[in-house]
């Protein structure tokens, strides 16, 4: 069984019109200690995604089918209360921006020794005040900082103590939503590298948000590509982005757009247009309107995502077609 | 600690200035206040001058000043031609009765105001919060010398049983300390409420928005992911810091209570500073009025004052910036 099995996920907001959908129809398993990647631009529906899985989206948004199953238990199903038992016990969450994410009132100490003992009684204050330490030791702080307030910290600082805070109950599955926007690149490659081994060295899950597919390449098993509410492609790390190559024509456009710093130096090769308009209507392949190998079919079949072997998946009709024909 | 001390300065710095400013206002007002008093052109020259040393008149404006903020030392607010006493027993007696009034309302207030502010602002867009904004609005809406009439009017002449005028009984005689204090406490009931149901409106408001605004923010998302309950979010997370912007404007209500204590004071004749005030106005007595200008502003700027020290307790980041 694997740690986090999403399926057919829809996730709406209301809208003037009625609702749009921001996730619609995602498919997202997790195994267990794997490092999972979630790429796409803003707005393309990955933080919707991510908050969905402990159900932390806000009051106005609905899950309108689909089904989460974590651990074998459906989230979507679960009540107020088995959903505060499940977060950060089970699943917890290192948010955007560590700066509003902290309670500018509250040391940092008190911030990360909260959650332990609201989900364990059994746990005494001074373990819990003992394990915080530990937990600060081990994201690099100096211990005798916890009592500072998260506005004495820098900005890389502060990730740490969400880092260090979201362990804080040795959660199964921990969400990073873009952890190192806003840091600068040194700070970012220490960030990404405290992660990937924390990860390691607790044996955790983790779902790693970021627009920058370059940080995905480097730190996850497996990666993940959204485009407008859907999934275009996933795969292995190792194939989309080494051997097999990425296939669907978004992925390679988004792979174009990188400038190789190893060959001759080139304009950077932007994609043209813009994101569909999720509060219309879609029909067809979403990419479409701005694919340059866009077959008639695309404007009006929505593609599956088919698998294309070694656990690697597409959602494209050009792929699929040539699929096909191979076999 | 020096930047309490810097405070400390500041603060008297303020008063220093307010009482210069406030003695000086009173002593250029056109008209000689020794005619006022006399209320006739026929005094000689002799009882003029002897009126003058009398009220501390005499000699120029300067050596006036100096005089008086010597006396002011020495705890001498002048002296009343009116109430032919000396100012500082007049007001020492009314302050007292004022802070009892004002002490009882801002209590309920503050801690009403919080309570309620915090429960609809925690149910935002909830009928319970849209009926809680309205009657709010309603409430603030409302003069508060119309409200102490509808009171006095309602249990004066509808419904009776409550004492509508002054601080106690008159001409009573008291067999015990408990009688008095239980006469004073039901002359306290309808001011108390007069002031306090408009002015907790204000406070409800003001906590409601803050705690809103809070709600949006992210850590209070990270407090949801934590697995806390609704309450726990709301109370341990939310409101110290939604209590800042409260605070702030707690320090600015203060002054704003000085006209509600003259409104509900004149209206059920409760001998406090507001009705003394508002008698000195009528009758000209100048010294009077003078001591009441200065006990209020210096009341205004010590809550100022209060209120900036307790924001350093609430709030870590001000702590820290010098």
């Amino acid at each position: 069984m694997s740690l986090l099995e999403i399926r057919d996920l829809h996730v709406s907001y209301p809208n003037r019109k009625g609702e749009f959908f921001a996730v619609d129809g995602v498919d997202l398993t997790i195994e267990q200690g794997e490092f999972v990647g979630l790429a796409g631009e803003s707005g393309c529906g990955k933080t919707t995604l991510a908050l969905s899985i402990p159900q932390l989206l806000p009051e106005h948004s609905r899950i309108a089918a689909g089904s989460i199953s974590f651990n074998g238990v459906d989230t979507t199903a679960l009540n107020e209360e088995g959903l505060r038992a499940i977060r950060w016990k089970e699943i917890s969450v290192i948010f955007q921006g560590a700066l509003n994410a902290l309670n500018p009132v509250q040391t940092i100490g008190s911030q990360i020794q909260e959650p332990i003992r609201i989900h364990d009684e059994s746990v005494s204050k001074k373990e819990a005040q003992d394990r915080t330490l530990e937990l600060l030791e081990a994201v690099g702080i100096p211990s005798h900082r916890a009592s500072d307030f998260p506005h004495q910290f820098s900005g890389g600082m502060r990730q740490r103590v969400m880092i260090a805070m979201a362990l804080s109950c040795m959660p199964k599955l921990v969400i990073a939503d873009e952890p190192i926007t806003a840091l600068d690149v040194m700070t970012q490659a220490q960030i990404l590298d405290l992660l990937r081994s924390l990860c390691d060295k607790y044996k955790l899950s983790m779902l790693l948000i970021s627009h920058d597919l370059s940080v995905l390449a480097q730190t996850c098993d497996r990666v993940a590509v959204m485009y407008a509410g859907k999934v275009a492609e996933q795969g292995p790390t190792s194939r989309v982005f080494g051997s097999v190559g990425a296939q669907h024509p978004y992925t390679q456009r988004l792979l174009r757009a990188y400038p190789n710093i190893r060959h001759e130096r080139k304009f950077i090769d932007g994609i043209p247009g813009y994101p569909p308009d999720l509060s219309t209507l879609q029909v067809g392949c979403r990419f479409a309107d701005r694919c340059d190998v866009a077959l008639s079919r695309c404007a009006t079949e929505v593609p599956d995502l088919i698998d294309i072997g070694g656990n690697q998946s597409v959602a494209c009709h050009l792929v699929s077609e040539n699929q096909v024909g191979v076999q | 600690m020096p930047f309490f001390l810097r405070r400390i300065a500041t603060l008297s710095s303020s008063i220093f200035a307010i009482v210069t400013f406030n003695f000086f206002l009173f002593h250029i007002i056109p008209g000689d206040p020794i005619r006022l008093i006399a209320r006739t052109q026929r005094l000689n020259t002799e009882a003029i001058a002897k009126l003058r040393t009398s009220f501390g008149l005499d000699g120029s404006l300067l050596s006036q000043y100096f005089r008086y903020l010597s006396k002011l030392l020495h705890g001498d607010l002048g002296y009343s031609f009116f109430y032919k006493e000396n100012v500082s027993g007049i007001v020492g007696r009314a302050l007292g009765n004022t802070f009892l009034l004002l002490t009882a309302s801002t209590l309920i207030v503050v801690t009403c105001g919080i309570a309620i502010g915090v429960f609809a602002g925690s149910r935002q867009g909830k009928k319970s919060d849209t009926a809680t904004v309205v009657s709010s609005l309603i409430l603030w809406s409302m003069p508060t010398f119309w409200v102490g009439m509808l009171l006095v009017f309602t249990f004066g002449v509808w419904v009776g049983g409550l004492p509508i005028s002054g601080i106690s009984t008159a001409n009573a005689l008291y067999s015990n300390w408990f009688q008095y204090a239980m006469d004073i406490g039901q002359h306290l009931i309808l001011p108390t409420v007069t002031l306090a149901i408009v002015d907790i409106a204000f406070f409800i408001i003001i906590t409601r928005t803050a705690l809103i605004e809070v709600m949006s923010e992210d850590y209070m998302l990270t407090a949801r992911g934590k697995g806390l309950s609704r309450r726990t979010i709301v109370w341990r997370h939310g409101f110290r810091n939604a209590m800042l912007p409260v605070l702030t404007a707690s320090a600015l209500y203060i002054s704003a209570l000085v006209g509600g204590a003259i409104q509900v004071e004149v209206v059920f004749s409760w001998p406090g500073m507001g009705l003394l005030m508002y008698n000195a106005v009528l009758a000209r007595d100048y010294s009077v009025l003078e001591a009441s200008f200065l006990l209020t502003t210096v009341a205004v700027l010590v809550a100022n004052f209060a209120a900036d020290m307790l924001y350093r307790v609430l709030d870590p980041r001000v702590a820290v910036s010098k």
